[in-house]
């Protein structure tokens, strides 16, 4: 697996693409995770958050066949950034210096709760859902040809140039360019310098492999996508169901 | 008398503001045939693939497909494109899309084939490669040996008559090397016209019988790999060395001629060659 060390990215990238649940459907579930992340933040409750953070990853433990370890490292970076973010809102200023009042205190947990599930709703499709499914789905809901065009070249020589940018590295690193702060700024700067060239001279040698197979100016391919089954469709249902009457109960009875 | 798939006859390729890249160019290639293409770097075989398949238009002299002159028209450039495949060096110049399935549809598409039609060259293609269980993967998941297959599948899909393929040996391990061994043995068997440029001697001795040598722009000879690796002066001018079995051959016996260029013909030839047993002698 050539790019499988290459960063967060590829990582989503080969999860996706060995996971159990890449055969079903990416239209059933787009609509699905779009429809849960809406509820988790409309609902502004932090017991809808947490529900969903809680279903999310046990869905990508369990079907999904995620290991622990993968998910904790997956939500290590949005959980740094919620800490920090939830921090200003839960400290607030009063005469006499900073405070944690109780009211603080509940804003910054709905706040971080119903972040969580959100993220935990993007993780879930992404960890689900190779790209080109959801390219693919994106072109048949008739997003314009030239984002969905554009869609496919990022995501395609996104892998090719961060092979070659990790290949540069290495070689710059080998070579002590990367000993000490200065010298890593000079190296970095000639490595993207070289990768902005790299790219060029790709883009060239591309177009030409376009037009020797008769390329005409759109950019076509056989695409076959998972169907839409009965069974994920009901069981999409059901959650929703679930939510829904978890939704009306916390209102009821938790305060948020 | 049949006419070939490809004659060039008198080409001519200069890039801007630099000397030629190809001079007065004149060879051609019939059905079935295989050919490798030798020479040192920038002797202009690069220029010579991108004329024959019609990346570039030669700035005097003809090309013929089929025995047709092409013109300078967009509608006889796409009947080269369609007719003459190249596969490039580098997998990763080649590889466009996605996923496997649909970079192999990329050319059929692009010849406004009904999509049935395109179904069934995708499926063909992907068999006779043997990548068939592989065609929801993303490219970025297969191997060198797998990517520089699924990029012959690519041109296999628009059914050319003559495929050229630079370096392919390039950057492959030996096992993969007998693969490709193998799967252009499948083309020829095909009835598929083939033309490798290389700087692999040995590759080239098993894989051709004619050979075309590129130096300084020109084409130094065109004409069987026995008779071409016979001539020091000519592989002294083209930095071109002899096939190991030649070599091992001709340390045997030198001053000898047909010397044998691959592991088959060296067998038979040492055979034929070993000194008889003399009787009493330990």
């Amino acid at each position: 697996m050539a790019h499988a060390h290459s960063g967060g990215l590829a990582m989503l990238d080969t999860l996706a693409a060995r996971s159990p649940l890449r055969g079903v459907s990416p239209a059933l579930k787009l609509l699905f995770t779009l429809t849960v992340l809406f509820a988790a933040i409309a609902a502004a409750h932090w017991a809808a958050g947490l529900f969903v953070f809680l279903t999310m990853v046990l869905a990508m433990a369990l079907p999904g066949r995620l290991a622990p370890g993968k998910i904790l490292a997956l939500f290590c970076a949005p959980l740094l950034f919620l800490v920090v973010g939830c921090a200003v809102v839960l400290v607030e200023w009063r005469p006499g210096g900073f405070a944690v009042t109780e009211a603080s205190a509940l804003a910054a947990g709905t706040l971080f709760l119903q972040a969580l599930g959100a993220v935990s709703c993007l993780f879930f499709f992404s960890t689900t859902t190779p790209m080109p499914q959801l390219i693919e789905v994106l072109r048949r809901w008739k997003l314009p040809e030239v984002v969905i065009e554009l869609m496919y070249l990022i995501y395609r020589y996104l892998f090719v140039l961060l092979t070659v940018q990790r290949q540069m590295t290495l070689s710059a690193t080998a070579r002590l360019g990367y000993r000490g702060f200065r010298r890593s700024v000079v190296t970095a700067g000639k490595v993207s310098g070289n990768l902005l060239a790299a790219s060029f001279r790709r883009s060239r040698a591309c177009y030409d492999a376009m037009e020797a197979r008769c390329y005409d100016g759109r950019l076509a391919f056989l695409a076959t996508v998972p169907p839409v089954r009965r069974r994920h469709v009901t069981l999409a249902l059901l959650y929703l169901a679930v939510l829904a009457a978890v939704l009306v109960v916390c209102k009821e009875v938790l305060p948020g | 008398m049949t006419e070939p798939i490809l004659r060039l006859e008198g080409v001519c390729y200069a890039y801007p503001d630099s000397p030629p890249a190809v001079e007065q160019l004149s060879c051609s290639i019939a059905a079935g045939e295989r050919v490798a293409v030798m020479g040192r770097n920038g002797a202009g075989k690069s220029t010579f693939f991108l004329l024959c398949c019609g990346l570039l238009q030669p700035q005097e002299g003809a090309i013929y497909l089929h025995g047709r002159k092409l013109r300078h028209h967009k509608a006889d450039r796409l009947e080269l494109h369609r007719r003459v495949g190249v596969v490039f060096q580098e997998a990763e110049d080649q590889i466009l899309s996605v996923t496997v399935e649909g970079e192999v549809s990329f050319g059929p598409m692009n010849l406004n084939l009904p999509l049935a039609e395109v179904e069934r060259r995708t499926v063909d293609a992907l068999a006779a490669m043997g990548l068939t269980d592989y065609r929801q993967r993303q490219p970025q998941f297969l191997s060198g040996g797998e990517k520089k297959r699924l990029t012959i599948a690519d041109i296999l899909a628009m059914e050319p008559d003559l495929i050229l393929l630079d370096e392919p040996t390039a950057s492959l391990d030996p096992e993969n090397v007998a693969r490709l061994e193998e799967t252009l043995q499948k083309l020829t068997d095909a009835g598929i016209a083939l033309m490798v440029s290389t700087h692999d001697v040995d590759f080239a001795a098993r894989f051709a019988r004619r050979g075309l040598v590129f130096s300084h722009s020109r084409l130094l000879a065109d004409e069987p790999l026995a008779e071409l690796f016979g001539r020091d002066d000519l592989l002294r001018e083209a930095g071109l060395k002899k096939p190991s079995y030649y070599q091992a051959a001709e340390a045997m016996e030198p001053g000898q001629t047909g010397y044998p260029l691959t592991l088959a013909q060296f067998t038979r030839w040492a055979a034929a060659h070993k000194a008889p047993r003399t009787e009493g002698v330990r």
